[in-house]
Order: structure tokens, then C-alpha cells, then sequence
């Protein structure tokens, strides 16, 4: 499983340009995405959901080009959006049934699927109220039920903490763990220490450039070398690295 | 040291209140103005307005009128040109403008703006006022696109008359200007009293202009009681209808007004040249004005300022109260997927289909379903020939809400992250929503077909499936080209409102004979094939560029 990004570039129009000349490889694991407002992270992850194309560049899974190609991915994505809504009147089982229908996952197996996911998410004992009735942190946990839904391959969540409280957080930085072990996994978040704590791998973004990317210690150790002006060590956390890396660029 | 006295500081210190008052409604207004007009929806509702303008205006060899006396036609000099599109534009934009407006508060719970609106320190009335306004400015752009076209259509039309500007401007200042105040107004009390129940909205609306409209017609036709009139348009039919029998020695008793189809007879020009203002029918007309500002006066007494727990009739957030959100616990399963069920892959449309309907079924409230319940009832028992003509029209129209949004709501929702990337969606999701809207239409319609089909009238079962197409197919392009809702309800309810005025152009569900029925079947169903067509190239391209 790999995902290989050549030159990727998203103009909106003449002044916004989104990426520039963006490449990536990404392996199995967990990338953590990080970069201030407006660096392209969420652009990226659109182009890879297959849900904006790219001015230029490629993207290929396994070999195969998924801008000409995008229901190679669509069969195997989980993708959680930053920003994304619900219908109000369906009840969180008619939600999740609605989305296993839309990346093709039925059978038997799929009332058992859903409550399993539920249940997961703590979400069992209002599987049957209206999910317009709930709170911005269950909405989120219906988010990334509905992630899972089609045992993915590739996975990407953009923000997917926002509006969970601290046990949730934890538990949610347990479960893609879990997965990381034959999932390639793509996260963004603004919380360094999400990132810090369970990222394979760091890409540090700014002003739709890739500005590094590598093992968390590589990149702090890069960027510690850096600072050192004097024979006195530096010792940063990602937070400063991340920092470093963006004022620099 | 010199001190004004403390009346003279208190009337500075208002004066100053009121000259930032002012300066914040203005802001509000402008904010609010722009953001309804800066869109393709408004766009396109201007095309229309200016294709409907021309319309207003046909030639003397057309096969319909707008204001029509037996045996006559005007001459196409200023003042007919533009006293007819003014009065015309009164009254239709009197009834479409409603449904064009009524959206203002309703925008701002949607996008919470509401919420901050509600902390700040405007009063309700300066709120309601703002979009009162708001939705005047909309009316009256739309009016002054009109009021430029019918200038054009004077030069298409108007030979060699002398174009007479004050015979465009008065008119629009008079009939126009204070009942769009009046319609603005209305748009305002109905969001505060009715809410979301749009459709309620509606009903009770076109019913009251509907009465007004039959109320002017009955009451005025010795034009003594003009003033209560607010469109004016007693005026206008009673000075033509004097003009003719003073000149032709007639016994005119009443002149039809509307788009009036009929077969070419022959007719004589008259020559109207406008009217004479009367100081009470003017000053009637600021007694509308003002009826509109006491109105949203009233209602702002009664403005629930977003604040729905305080609001009268919010069961649901009642209800919400009582149920408290569950708490995590640290006992609660971990997610492994290894030790899901196997995934089994399942590419068929039937599940989206029946998620669809749920939607569509659960839209809306349920005393709509009961009033829909009835009519579709009434549809089994009553004559077939009332239940198609009158019933069927208005049970769909019933349901336009559930319809206007079917391509929109993903997206409105913010739900089309999800939809458009999943697996095919084009040739899944997009067929699936076509054909819940299409089940409904033709579970509506169950009892007339069924009832054709038994008295084996198969071409009038085709009109009613062409029908069923038609709204959907509609519903969805429209909600596709303009991202939102209104187009479409103000084109369904036009529709349907000329369905029942038997306008022969309109009907779409084959209610009136008229003689190429099958060629008309056919263009319906090219017209279906050009929207489908349409529908899914709009959101291929929507698909992938987000």
C-alpha cells in the first residue's frame, strides 16, 4: 500500500493557489499533517478523497492514477472531513446505513457491522434518536464510525478531535493506532500533541508547500541542529520544531 | 465653564443614538442585500423577470392577452405599455415575490448568524425592520429590471407613439412600490409567526391574496372603493373599461386581467392614455405603507430573537431537555476492525433509494402529511376529472418542499464530502435521488392513475408519469444551477397555479383538452430527457471540484 503524490499543484484562480508543486510519498502508518491556516492540508486531503482535482500533478495508490481513476480509492477510503454535516432526521443507524450504501458495503453482516461500530464509539444507546439531536462530540464520533464502515485501506481525518472531550481523544488516538498496521492514514489536526503521539511520520505544510517531512525525531533533531548557534545543545518538542519549520519557510 | 442644558444634551445624545442606530441598520441592510443578490439564483431569477416582462407585452396578433376586453386592443403607446407592466408586475411579483423573500430570519438561524445577531445590542423591530428592507430592495430590483424592460418592449412595440417617461415612473411608484412594501412586510410577520413551516407560509398567503384578489374584483367594480385595493389594479381595469364604453357606447361590465389565452377574433385599437391620480387614491397607497411598518411593529413584540427554548410550540427542544447526553465511560467497547463481520460488497441502488424516501417522507411536518393524507383520499372518492385537474396539482404542490432541496441538500447539509466520495456516485446516489422523488409523485398520484389505467385511458396515465418526471427532473437541475431551493418553488408553484388557471402552456399533467396532446407528451418527455441529461453533466463537474 502506497500512495505516491508527483508535483501536485490546486490554483483556485489567478491569486489563490491552494498547492504548489506538491510531492509526497506516504507509506503505511500514520502521517500527521501540520501546517497554520490556509497551508493547503485540507486541499491535499480533498485531492486525495477524490472530491477536488488537482490543477496538475498526480496521485497514485498502488500504481494506479486515481485522478482518472478515482473509484480505485472511493472502494477502500474512510474519510472524515473537516467540516461535514448530517441529515437531523435519520437516527444514527439509518446514518450509517445510508453511508454503508454509499461506498457499496452491504449483507447480512452489516446490522451487526454498524451496531459494533456504535458501540464502539459509545454511541449504542442513542443509536436510536435523531441525530439532530445530538452534541457536536457525538456528531464527531458518528464521523468516524462512518469512517470505518468499509474496512479502509486508506484513511484520512481531517481535524477528527475537534469537539471530542479528553477520554474521547485518548480513546480515539488508540483506535488509529490500531489500524495503522495495514492502513495508510492521513491526519491533520491544529493539537501538536495528537500528532506528537501517535504520527509514524511528520509533514510539516506552509503556504501549499511541503516544507519537511520525516520521523518525528529526524525532524526535531533537523531543525535542533539548526538553532544551535553555540556549543550549547537546544532541545525542542515538535510544537518548537513545527514553529522553526514555519517561520523559516 | 459653559454647559448646555440637560434637555439640549439628552436631545444630542439621542439625536447621536439615533444617527448610529441608523448607521448600523444601514450596514445590516446592505450586508443583508448583498448576500441574497450575490448569487446565481438571483441571476437567474432576474433572466426569468425579464423573459416575463417581455411576455407581459404581447402583440396584437399573439395568442393571449394580459389585459383583455372582449372585442378590443390597445395601442401600444407609453401609457399602456407602461401602466399594464406595472400593474402586472404588482400583482405577480405581489404573489411570487413571497415566496422570493420569506427566507431572511430563516437564513440566519441557518447559518447562526442569528446567534450573534441576538447578543448584539439591535432592537427586534430594528432587526425585523433591517429585513423588511432587505427584502424590499430584492422586490424592488427585480422590479426595476421589469420597469427597464418594458422601456425596451415600448420601443419593440410602440411604433410611432412619443415615449412619455412620467408614464413608466408613476405607475411603479404608485401600484408597485407601496404594495412590494406591503408584500416585504408580510414576508417578515409570516417567518415570525409561522417560523419553518414554509409551506403553511405559503398556503396562508396565496389564500389571503387570492381572497383580496376575488375581494377587489367583486367589490370595486364601480371603482368606489379603489383604496382598499392594494394593488391598484381596480384602477387601472375600471379607467379601461369607461374609457371603451364612454367611447364605443359599450356595456363593458369587466376586463380580465392575466395571461388570457384565446382564438383570434376580430378586434378594434382603442387608445388609453393613462390615468388621472386622485389625492385619496395616493394617499391610500401610504396608508398601505404604513399598514406594512405596523405590521412589523407588531410582530416585533412577538420575535422569538433565536432564542427557541423561549419560543412557544418547541416541543422537540422540550423534549431535548429532558434527555440527557450520554456520558462517556471508560467501559465503553474499543473499535477492532478485525473483529467486524466480513465485508460483503453491495453496489445496488435500492439502499440509497430507500434512505432517499425516508428523507423525503420525514421532511416537513406531520400535519402536512395529514392535509396530503386527505387530499389523496379525496383523490380515490371524488370525480376523476376534479381529482386530476384540481387535486393532483395541489397535493404535489404540497409537497414541493420535500422536492426542492433533493440535489441540495448533500450540500446544505455538508453532507457531500461523504456522498461525493463514495463509490460511483454519479450512477448511484444521482439515479437514486431521481427515483425516490418519482416514487412519491407517483405514490401521490396512485389513485388517478390507477383509476385511468382501469378505465384504460393509457395516454392520460403517460401525461401524469411525464408529469411526475417533470417536477422531479426540475426540481433537481434547478436546485443543481442555482444551489438553492426557491427557483424551483416559485417555478412549481407558477406551474401549478397556471395547471389550475387551465393556462394550455403549463399543463404538464394533461389536464386540459387541447388538440396536439401527443406532441405536447412528447416535448415534456424531451424536456425530461434535457434535464436528466443536464442534471448528471452539473454534478459529474460538481463531483470533483469541490
Amino acid at each position: 500500500m502506497i500512495l505516491e503524490i508527483n508535483n501536485l499543484t490546486k490554483q483556485y484562480n489567478k491569486h489563490k493557489t491552494a498547492l504548489e508543486d506538491y510531492s509526497i510519498t506516504i507509506d503505511k502508518g500514520i502521517l500527521g499533517l501540520l501546517g497554520p491556516n490556509g497551508a493547503g492540508k485540507s486541499t491535499l486531503m480533498k485531492i486525495i478523497a477524490t472530491i477536488s482535482k488537482p490543477t496538475r500533478g498526480t496521485v497514485f495508490l498502488n500504481g494506479k492514477d486515481i485522478v482518472k481513476n478515482p473509484d480505485y480509492i472511493r472502494k477502500t477510503l474512510g474519510y472524515l472531513p473537516q467540516d461535514f454535516g448530517v441529515y437531523p432526521n435519520l437516527n444514527a443507524y439509518e446514518f450509517l446505513e445510508y453511508i454503508a450504501a454509499m461506498k457499496g458495503v452491504g449483507g447480512k453482516g452489516l446490522k451487526q457491522r454498524i451496531e459494533m461500530l456504535l458501540d464502539g464509539v459509545n454511541l449504542m444507546a442513542d443509536a436510536k434518536k435523531p441525530i439532530g439531536t445530538y452534541s457536536g462530540g457525538m456528531k464527531q464520533r458518528i464521523g468516524i464510525a462512518q469512517a470505518l464502515l468499509n474496512d479502509p485501506k486508506v484513511l484520512i481525518f481531517d481535524e477528527p478531535t475537534v469537539g471530542l472531550d479528553p477520554e474521547e481523544r485518548v480513546r480515539f488516538r488508540q483506535l488509529i493506532t490500531n489500524l495503522a498496521e495495514d492502513c495508510i492514514i492521513i491526519l491533520s489536526s491544529h493539537i501538536i500533541s495528537d500528532i506528537e503521539t501517535i504520527a509514524d511520520e511528520v509533514a510539516i505544510m506552509h503556504k501549499g508547500k511541503l516544507v519537511t517531512k520525516g520521523q518525528l525525531p529526524q525532524i526535531i533533531r533537523h531543525a535542533e541542529n539548526n538553532i544551535t548557534q553555540s556549543d550549547v545543545p537546544v532541545t525542542l518538542n515538535l510544537e518548537d520544531a513545527y514553529l522553526y519549520y514555519t517561520q523559516k519557510s | 465653564m459653559f454647559r448646555l442644558p440637560s434637555t439640549w444634551r439628552m436631545l444630542i445624545c439621542i439625536t447621536h443614538k439615533n444617527h448610529e442606530a441608523v448607521s448600523y441598520l444601514f450596514s445590516i441592510i446592505k450586508a443583508d442585500y448583498l448576500q441574497r443578490t450575490r448569487s446565481y439564483a438571483f441571476l437567474l431569477t432576474l433572466a426569468i423577470t425579464v423573459y416575463v416582462a417581455y411576455l407581459f407585452m404581447p402583440s396584437h396578433t399573439a395568442s393571449y392577452t394580459t389585459l383583455a376586453v372582449p372585442g378590443y386592443k390597445a395601442a401600444f403607446n407609453a401609457a399602456w405599455v407602461g401602466y399594464v407592466s406595472a400593474i402586472m408586475t404588482t400583482v405577480m411579483l405581489s404573489f411570487y415575490g413571497f415566496l422570493l423573500v420569506n427566507s431572511g430570519i430563516k437564513k440566519d438561524i441557518e447559518t447562526e448568524v442569528g446567534l450573534i445577531i441576538a447578543t448584539s445590542p439591535i432592537s427586534n423591530f430594528q432587526y425585523l425592520l433591517s429585513k423588511h428592507i432587505s427584502n424590499y430592495l430584492v422586490l424592488l430590483s427585480i422590479t426595476a429590471c421589469i420597469c427597464v424592460t418594458s422601456m425596451v418592449m415600448f420601443f419593440v412595440r410602440g411604433g410611432d407613439h412619443p415615449f412619455i417617461l412620467g408614464d413608466f415612473i408613476w405607475p411603479y411608484v404608485i401600484f408597485a412600490l407601496p404594495a412590494l412594501f406591503l408584500v416585504a412586510a408580510l414576508a417578515v410577520v409570516a417567518e415570525v409567526f409561522l417560523g419553518k413551516k414554509s409551506i403553511l407560509q405559503f398556503i396562508i398567503y396565496f389564500f389571503l391574496c387570492g381572497a383580496m384578489m376575488a375581494g377587489i374584483s367583486e367589490a370595486n367594480k364601480d371603482g368606489k372603493n379603489a383604496i382598499f385595493d392594494p394593488f391598484g389594479l381596480s384602477t387601472m381595469t375600471n379607467s379601461v373599461k369607461n374609457q371603451i364604453n364612454l367611447t364605443y357606447k359599450e356595456d363593458i361590465k369587466a376586463v380580465s386581467f392575466g395571461f388570457i389565452f384565446s382564438k383570434p377574433v376580430p378586434f378594434q385599437i382603442f387608445v388609453w392614455q393613462g390615468l388621472n391620480w386622485k389625492g385619496s387614491f395616493v394617499f391610500s397607497r401610504l396608508i398601505w405603507i404604513g399598514l406594512g411598518l405596523g405590521l412589523v411593529y407588531f410582530s416585533s413584540f412577538f420575535f422569538h430573537r433565536f432564542d427557541f427554548r423561549q419560543a412557544p410550540g418547541k416541543s422537540k427542544k422540550k423534549r431535548l431537555e429532558k434527555e440527557p447526553v450520554v456520558q462517556l465511560t471508560s467501559k465503553s467497547a474499543a473499535i477492532n476492525l478485525s473483529l467486524l463481520p466480513p465485508m460483503i460488497a453491495d453496489y445496488s441502488i435500492l439502499p440509497f433509494m430507500k434512505t432517499e424516501l425516508l428523507l423525503l417522507v420525514r421532511k416537513d411536518n406531520k400535519w402536512l402529511w395529514l392535509i396530503s393524507g386527505a387530499i389523496w383520499l379525496s383523490t380515490i372518492f371524488v370525480p376523476l376529472n376534479l381529482a386530476h385537474r384540481y387535486l393532483l396539482p395541489v397535493l404535489w404542490l404540497l409537497q414541493v418542499n420535500r422536492w426542492s432541496d433533493i440535489a441540495t441538500r448533500e450540500k446544505t447539509g455538508r453532507l457531500h464530502y461523504f456522498t461525493y466520495a463514495s463509490y460511483k456516485p454519479l450512477f448511484r446516489m444521482l439515479p437514486a435521488q431521481i427515483l425516490a422523488g418519482i416514487t412519491l409523485a407517483v405514490l401521490l398520484a396512485l389513485p388517478v392513475l390507477l383509476r385511468y389505467t382501469f378505465s384504460l385511458n393509457y395516454p392520460t396515465v403517460g401525461y401524469i408519469l411525464n408529469g411526475a418526471f417533470l417536477v422531479v427532473l426540475s426540481a433537481i437541475f434547478l436546485g443543481m444551477i442555482s444551489g438553492g431551493k426557491k427557483l424551483f418553488e416559485i417555478l412549481f408553484f407558477l406551474l401549478t397555479y397556471a395547471v389550475l388557471n387551465k393556462l394550455p402552456l403549463a399543463d404538464y399533467l394533461g389536464t386540459t383538452p387541447h388538440e396536439n396532446h401527443n406532441n405536447y407528451m412528447l416535448i415534456i418527455f424531451l424536456l425530461n430527457v434535457a434535464l436528466a441529461s443536464a442534471s448528471f453533466l452539473i454534478r459529474n463537474y460538481q463531483l470533483r471540484h469541490l
